[in-house]
């Protein structure tokens, strides 16, 4: 390539009329081009050989941070009981989680404001498979196969499931625009002890979960 | 020495006829786009028929703009343009018929097969086995009638348009063949040969190289013959030609798997992808330089002659696009972009821009010289053309890259909590809406400029000459006896004392060999069938040989009978068009899909379904997630369980009966294809009944409809509820449809 210059030489032929120049190729071009070859091998070497982070290894310390946030909130609220579940009705930052997951998972049987529609009405006080928020925990946990109920405890960590329980449980007498007609037993739920002695669990929160009970349930 | 002269004439008229139906098929092509188009924004107006869903006609507007509009204008503008350049006849008439009438029927049979559901659900090669094989042979009759052109040629060395058509229906055929290698379950049915991460690797070697030889390749040989005859300029640089050709066909094989980043595709193969997509940056651009500079002085002409100014758009185009594609495929930028509307986007730059312009441009040309009249009919007509089609792309795709940007960073998004921002996917679904409406203007108005252009095309061809005159030209036939100039060496002439070395490497970057390899077509043909099948192999075969790519899963087993014929509901009625089943290793994901899908969950997969879009969310673990009852409802009437979803009723498929006379043909098939079927083979039927005999009294259970055991729909629940769910299944336990869907343990789930 010894010449630089735009000179605008034509070739000595020409193809059904169509003639060619034969300029030299524009530098930024050929700088580029070399720029991107030689890029290659480095990044190779450095994210294959080096230590750059493959996929892998960003998806799992991406879902280390998750899991010690979720460690962190389990410590914080407790072990699950009824007391601490009643607890976590009363707190708007819970509530708006377990909605969040109630819109993720629950609304396409639940309906979005839980009246119900292939799954029975979370909104009235009758319940299947008891209407405590330990058993409302229980069902959501273990779910009901047979009736078509996932076991959500196989894709949702603790703190999720007690999220959206405390949600379920905050939808009781609230009124939804299609309502399903109540299916189940009549529940009254009980006032809570002040010692927070309940039925179906232990208040308090000694238990010190660690990181795998933060993990769905192997 | 006596040179013999020869009188020969050109064949137009078959460019004619190829002009003719790229016109039509481009109108039906576009029509349905903007019908698909349409679904979208309004699911009803698959008005309840099942031809008519977006899964069904997505497939025929792609595959109609590519191989019935774009390729019949590559057949008319190569006849016109390598008969000229080449200066002889077609090798042969009735090849060219053959040519033609064969490939118009192809595209007959893939416009009424694509409706009734028969297609092998890979993309841009739906077409069932016996289209496919009709393809290959109407591709060979091409080959042989334009090598046979250029080996009765009268022009000494080939023209650079001419390579690119060579690198064209050489890529094309390999291409082709390999990845719709098939074994036929009956006339209308096959199975890929290869399955899960090889197939998928396979069918974007073979998609994102389709659009590289026949939207790219064929189109740079169009341009490099329209844009100097119609600009009257000479091409700016030959040795710019010789440098991006080459590069271009290299580099451009290796960069498919940049479709399967975040994939269970080996990360390996990716990042080859990725980095050879950034190397094809530049020898892209090599031709939009070479376009674009050999208008340099001609710019005056760009403003008068609309004709021109279809071609500058088209190259833009051809830049921005070819800029575009690398970023997308760098890992990072594609995290965000996957499965989003930003490639719907990418690619209508590609095809309406490049690809839509230098054909409409190159129509413009060729009428009144096809025709014999003085002009086209109407200049004006083919102004207002160039205007609302320009308009109408940049409505097209402003809102669709805003669309996937948007909904990238809506799937994305997490509140403080660490909890999805947007659990909900309908309503990043819902967002979309009014660029969706937009994309639908756009799309409309570019319709309507292939409209003029038909209108002005034939009110031209109205004008023609009762009987259209054959000029006869003259050119001596080429002698076998020919001496190369002789080579031109600057360090000789300058007396420097430098080493051989020197000299050889003089005689390589002075790229005067090149001269020669241009004078003898088959050694050039040669080198491009070395380049584009070296490229190939130096993924394929690792992709296929090393069994570390994809780590065996002990609990994944074949599907059952039941569940392969839901899997082929499935493909019939092109569910992968909308739905994926490939989730990424990343959080935002795996919180709304479930674990990240593992390379050893697809070996039974023959053809893999993994997508490459989500207009509605990824299905591959959606085995357990909902109740049988759920999907039932769902299937019958989508918004009955999600109310703003755009998804079409699939309610025929409760009314029709499960046939499963096909059955034993379809579990042999996939048996020969190395699927460990044993007790199927004989008592398949017998399964199948049973299955769907205890999915129906399921749905009872559940508070459904009764005698749902002999509909189709419950093979398709019976495929749904398999997804995804093998990797946590307990290892002892054998039998596979037993088993209650539980334990969810994924750590030590692969070796």
């Amino acid at each position: 390539m010894s010449q630089r210059e735009v000179r605008d030489e034509l070739r000595e032929h020409e193809f059904d009329g169509i003639k060619e120049y034969d300029n030299p190729l524009p530098r930024w071009w050929v700088w580029l081009f070399w720029a991107t070859i030689i890029a290659t091998p480095v990044y190779i070497v450095y994210y294959h050989f080096g230590p750059g982070k493959l996929v892998a290894d960003e998806y799992q310390e991406e879902l280390d941070a998750y899991y010690e946030q979720q460690r962190q909130q389990l410590l914080a609220l407790g072990e699950v009981s009824e007391v601490v579940l009643r607890k976590m009705m009363e707190n708007p930052a819970m509530l708006s989680a377990g909605e969040k997951i109630f819109i993720a998972k629950c609304v396409q049987c639940h309906a979005r404001d839980g009246g119900g529609n292939i799954g029975p009405n979370l909104t009235d006080d009758y319940w299947l498979h008891g209407g405590n928020l330990m058993d409302i925990h229980r069902t959501i946990h273990d779910g009901v196969p047979t009736k078509g109920m996932i076991a959500w405890g196989n894709q949702l960590s603790e703190v999720d499931i007690m999220a959206v329980t405390a949600y379920v449980g905050s939808l009781r007498g609230t009124t939804p625009a299609n309502p399903k007609p109540p299916q189940g037993e009549l529940f009254v739920r009980q006032p809570l002890p002040e010692d927070g002695d309940a039925p179906g669990g232990e208040a308090g929160g000694e238990a010190v979960p660690d990181a795998a009970e933060a993990r769905p349930a192997a | 020495m006596n040179v013999q002269v020869e009188r020969f004439s050109y064949d137009d008229r078959i460019v004619r006829w190829f002009l003719g139906a790229t016109m039509l098929w481009g109108l039906v092509g576009m029509l349905v786009g903007v019908f698909v188009a349409l679904q979208l924004v309004l699911p009803e107006l698959n008005l309840g028929i099942e031809y008519f869903s977006f899964g069904r006609l997505r497939p025929l507007h792609t595959n109609a703009v590519i191989f019935a509009f774009t390729a019949n204008g590559i057949f008319a503008g190569v006849y016109y343009s390598s008969q000229r350049l080449l200066k002889t006849r077609t090798f042969s008439d009735a090849l060219s018929w053959l040519h033609f009438w064969g490939w118009q029927a192809i595209i007959v049979a893939a416009a009424i097969s694509l409706p009734l559901g028969l297609n092998q659900s890979k993309e841009y090669a739906e077409l069932e086995w016996p289209i496919d094989i009709a393809i290959a042979l109407v591709w060979v009759v091409f080959a042989v009638n334009f090598f046979g052109m250029v080996l009765k040629r009268r022009e000494r060395h080939i023209y650079v348009a001419i390579w690119f058509y060579i690198a064209t229906i050489i890529t094309i055929a390999m291409l082709h063949i390999f990845n719709n290698l098939s074994v036929p379950a009956g006339w209308f049915k096959s199975y890929s040969i290869y399955a899960g991460v090889q197939d998928a690797f396979m069918q974007w070697w073979y998609g994102h190289n389709a659009v590289g030889f026949l939207l790219t390749t064929p189109i740079l040989g169009l341009m490099y013959y329209y844009l100097p005859k119609a600009a009257q300029r000479p091409v700016y640089s030959y040795r710019l030609s010789i440098l991006h050709f080459w590069s271009l066909i290299f580099i451009y094989i290796w960069a498919g798997p940049h479709h399967l980043h975040y994939t269970s595709l080996p990360e390996w193969a990716s990042t080859l992808g990725m980095v050879f997509s950034v190397m094809l940056w530049m020898p892209s651009w090599g031709g939009m330089i070479n376009g674009l500079l050999t208008l340099r002085g001609a710019w005056g002409k760009v403003v008068e002659e609309p004709i021109l100014r279809f071609f500058v758009v088209a190259v833009t185009f051809y830049g921005l696009s070819t800029f575009e594609g690398p970023l997308l495929s760098v890992k990072s930028v594609n995290a965000l972009s996957h499965y989003t509307d930003w490639t719907i986007a990418h690619v209508h730059g590609g095809a309406l821009g490049w690809v839509g312009f230098m054909i409409f441009g190159m129509i413009y040309w060729l009428a009144p010289r096809l025709y014999q009249t003085k002009e086209i009919w109407s200049r004006k007509l083919v102004e207002t053309h160039f205007w609302i089609a320009s308009i109408g792309i940049v409505l097209y795709v402003a809102p669709i890259w805003a669309a996937g940007i948007t909904q990238g960073l809506m799937w994305r998004a997490f509140d403080e909590g660490g909890r999805l921002m947007y659990p909900d996917f309908v309503e990043t679904v819902m967002r979309l809406m009014p660029m969706y409406w937009a994309r639908v203007v756009g799309g409309s108005l570019y319709l309507a400029g292939a409209v003029l252009c038909a209108v002005n095309v034939l009110a031209t061809r109205a004008q023609r000459p009762a009987r259209y005159e054959e000029p006869v030209y003259e050119a001596p036939a080429l002698t076998p006896a020919y001496q190369d100039a002789p080579a031109v060496s600057y360090l000789r002439e300058s007396g420097a004392h430098v080493a051989r070395v020197a000299y050889l490497l003089e005689r390589v970057t002075s790229l005067q060999f090149h001269r020669r390899w241009e004078r003898l077509p088959v050694v050039f043909s040669a080198w491009v069938g070395i380049a584009v099948v070296s490229a190939s192999l130096f993924e394929i075969v690792p992709t296929f040989l090393i069994r570390s790519n994809v780590p065996t899963i002990a609990t994944v087993t074949p599907y059952t009978p039941l569940e392969v014929l839901g899997r082929d509901i499935y493909i019939a009625e092109g569910c992968n068009n909308c739905h994926s089943q490939q989730v990424r290793p990343m959080r935002h994901e795996t919180e709304r899909y479930g674990e990240y899908s593992k390379a050893g969950e697809s070996v039974y997969d023959h053809p893999f379904l993994w997508g490459s879009r989500r207009i509605g969310p990824d299905l591959h673990r959606v085995g357990g997630k909902y109740s049988h009852l759920w999907h039932l409802r769902h299937l019958d009437d989508p918004r009955s369980t999600t109310p703003q979803s755009i998804m079409p009723s699939y309610a025929h498929l409760i009314d029709q009966r499960l046939e499963l006379d096909e059955l034993p043909r379809r579990l042999r098939a996939l048996a020969s294809l190395g699927v460990p079927y044993d007790r199927e083979l004989t008592e398949g039927v017998e399964m199948a009944r049973a299955q769907a005999q205890r999915i129906a009294d399921e749905i009872v259970e559940q508070g459904g409809p009764e005698g749902l055991e002999n509909r189709r729909v419950t093979a398709l629940i019976a495929y749904l509820q398999r997804l995804g769910t093998d990797l946590f299944r307990e290892p002892e336990h054998p039998a596979p449809a037993e088993l209650p869907r539980q334990a969810r343990r994924t750590d030590d789930a692969t070796d």
